[in-house]
């Protein structure tokens, strides 16, 4: 798996953009890196493939004082709040690295040390996107991309421009080099789900290349999931209330038509028993 | 034959997906990120059981933990090697299965990545005691995935675990012996 050479999101807390380089664990391993804003920290947690896991954050301390706790790594005091009982965390900002206190009841502790995330300065490019633009609407890239990922076209035909621009965008996803993407007059089908990925588009409008198609591979993936999981949780026969829950929870996304429209094409023989509301 | 349904839940990156890899005899190194929940189907003397491997990573959490309910075990699984994880069993982890109607559901806790263990084992226990509080614990055994240490303990621990619900349900039907 190639590693993004860049990780944008916002930060939980403050809603700031963070733009960081990723970093690469050892097989089996987590690598963490932090960020630190005013008053809390960001952990990111990135895997063998430099694929984020987890994004936490930690309240920053800002008790000063001795306490019988050191950084493991410069060796200066964690001063913790008096009569601590029950769990408490807080991250110690140190020069070119943090350090994050898990204290117990105040008398059991555990300190881990955490390398400061490297941050980039974003550089505007000219993506997929705003050169797909250019000749067709965002509108009918979403209808375009609907057919082919939830009513499984494997032709479309597009202006001659829009074929390497849209090749590339959907280049990660499995089997689609088996799409067959043809110089032709766009016809707009209306194809359920164009909604669905018309606000994805607009949500990674302005990403930078390898991050858009990181990110859209990512939501298709998880369309397929959906739909795969819900075949087995019909196949595994589960009760229609529990069934109920999930397409309530379904419904709450807006991938819900969407997973629907999968499951008939992938599982056709699959009865998708009525639920009630 | 009843099956049981079995979780494993814990936070993104602690190895879930990699101790039944391990179980299985796969490559816990190839290990990616779950993507929702996946499904093991596992029978040993007669029992069946059904392991649910949920996603742990963030975005999934709200659609994954409402199939939380009707587990009869829940493994919860944290990293050996970050705090966090482990204080995300109470913190996070033990209020869904209170909230999903799964707070009596056995609870078996499985402190993972061993080769790197990290957290000291007082610390641990104080956790687990906090942790014994919110939710019908069972054991604690540590693992590492990647080197297999104690992995079969862990599904046999299980399976014992299912043997004797599997008794109390016979009795209370009237089948047992």
């Amino acid at each position: 798996m190639k590693m993004l050479d860049r990780i944008r999101f916002l930060c939980p807390i403050c809603h700031e953009t963070i733009e960081i380089l990723p970093v690469k664990a050892k097989p089996g391993e987590l690598k963490s890196v932090a960020i630190a804003h005013k008053d809390h920290v960001v952990v990111v947690d990135f895997d063998q493939n430099g694929a984020v896991r987890s994004i936490n954050t930690v309240k920053v301390s800002k008790l000063e004082g001795k306490s019988n706790i050191k950084c493991p790594r410069c060796g200066r005091y964690l001063a913790i709040p008096e009569n601590v009982s029950g769990v408490y965390q807080a991250a110690y900002v140190h020069e070119g690295h943090i350090a994050v206190l898990f204290l117990v009841h105040g008398q059991y502790y555990t300190v881990e040390v955490i390398e400061k995330a490297r941050e980039v300065k974003r550089v505007k490019e000219k993506n997929f996107f705003h050169e797909i633009e250019e000749h067709i609407s965002l509108d009918a890239l979403a209808d375009v991309l609907s057919r082919l990922f939830v009513w499984g076209d494997k032709i479309v035909y597009v202006p001659k421009e829009v074929i390497e621009p849209l090749r590339n965008l959907i280049s990660k996803i499995p089997d689609s080099e088996k799409i067959e993407i043809l110089t032709g007059p766009i016809k707009l089908e209306n194809a359920p789900g164009k909604d669905y990925f018309l606000q994805e588009i607009k949500k990674l409008y302005n990403m930078p290349n390898d991050e858009i198609m990181y990110r859209f591979k990512s939501r298709v993936e998880t369309l397929y999931k959906l739909a795969d999981l819900l075949a087995a949780l019909v196949r595994l026969n589960i009760s229609k209330s529990d069934l109920k829950v999930f397409l309530d929870e379904l419904k709450n996304t807006n991938r819900y038509d969407i997973v629907i429209e999968i499951v008939k094409r992938k599982y056709p023989k699959l009865i998708l028993p009525i639920v009630e509301n | 034959m009843k099956s049981y349904k079995v979780i494993f839940i814990g936070d993104s990156g602690v190895g879930k997906t990699s101790i039944i890899r391990a179980f299985i005899g796969e490559d816990v190194r190839k290990t990616t990120s779950t993507i929702g929940v996946d499904f093991y189907h596992f029978t040993k003397d007669g029992e069946k059981i059904v392991v649910w491997d949920f996603a742990g990573q963030e975005w999934f959490k709200d659609i994954v933990t409402n199939f939380i309910k009707g587990a009869i075990i829940v493994v919860m699984v944290f990293d050996l090697s970050k705090t966090s994880t482990l204080l995300n069993l109470i913190n996070y982890w033990a209020l869904q299965l209170v909230k999903q109607g799964a707070g009596r559901s056995f609870v078996l806790v499985v402190g993972n990545k061993a080769d790197k263990k990290q957290i000291p084992d007082n610390f641990i226990q104080r956790v687990l005691d906090i942790l014994k509080e919110k939710v019908n614990f069972r054991f604690y055994i540590e693992t590492s995935a990647l080197m297999g240490k104690n992995i079969s303990a862990v599904f046999n621990n299980i399976f014992d675990l299912v043997k004797v619900i599997d008794m109390v349900v016979r009795k209370k039907l009237g089948g047992g012996e």
